[in-house]
């Protein structure tokens, strides 16, 4: 893949865990989608999906949480990524249970996760839309 | 002491993990009424750790012996509860009027 065919669209550092940080960081992800032209019901999904990955982070990982989005040839993906240990696989648990359940909503709206552990935690997630979808394929 | 028949507690805007203490006491206070609603009408997001506390609700509530909570789910939120898979669950309702008519 050519190093122009990847598009940096935005990146933020969450260095506390404060909820104003938290809404600010979801806004400015939904304002960038928006620029890109992305329907109301994908940029819900991605702002389902970003909230989730940083709840993860931010309660199960080590601040600070770096949040990144990129663009490859019309295709979105969201990265987080902590100073954690991580984890070497996932693990879905029972929908009905009261913890793992975030990754689970991640992938019945319709993303890819991939897990990464070296040399920090870091999980990249393929949004389920393309530039030129609309509406969202997602759930 | 006589328990409280009904009960709404009602929230509004964003709740996430970084609220989940304050979303959690909240609901606390519908364990014991005999019809427990939780109306999430004005609530624009939330997440994953707000839907636990509501599992928590329920399975309080029903280990005591009362209904399921009735959970009143706006149109910001309704995503999150179709893909979670929690209507199968928790009972849903569109408006806090026909949650209160059961």
């Amino acid at each position: 893949m050519r190093p122009s065919e990847v598009r940096a669209v935005g990146a933020w550092q969450v260095v506390a865990v404060d909820p104003h940080l938290m809404r600010s960081t979801r806004a400015q992800f939904s304002g960038l989608l928006r620029a890109t032209d992305r329907s109301d019901e994908e940029i819900e999904v991605g702002t389902i999906i970003l909230g989730e990955l940083l709840a993860n982070a931010c309660e199960h990982g080590q601040l600070p949480v770096g949040v990144e989005l990129r663009e490859t040839r019309g295709e979105f993906t969201l990265a987080v990524t902590d100073n954690g240990r991580g984890i070497t696989r996932p693990v879905f648990r029972d929908p009905n249970s009261l913890r793992g359940r975030g990754l689970a909503i991640i992938e019945a709206l319709g993303a890819t996760i991939t897990f990464f552990s070296r040399p920090s935690s870091r999980v990249e997630v393929v949004l389920p839309f393309t530039r030129g979808d609309s509406p969202a394929k997602s759930a | 002491m006589n328990e409280e028949h009904n009960s709404v507690a009602s929230f509004s805007g964003e709740i996430d993990f970084t609220s989940k203490q304050e979303f959690q006491e909240k609901l606390k206070t519908l364990d014991k009424p005999v019809t427990a609603i939780v109306d999430l009408t004005n609530v624009t997001y939330m997440d994953s750790t707000a839907l636990s506390q509501l599992i928590w609700l329920h399975r309080r509530r029903v280990d005591a012996g009362r209904a399921a909570p009735r959970i009143v789910v706006g149109p910001k939120v309704a995503r999150l509860f179709r893909v979670s898979g929690l209507g199968e669950m928790l009972p849903l309702f569109e408006t806090l009027t026909e949650a209160q008519m059961g």
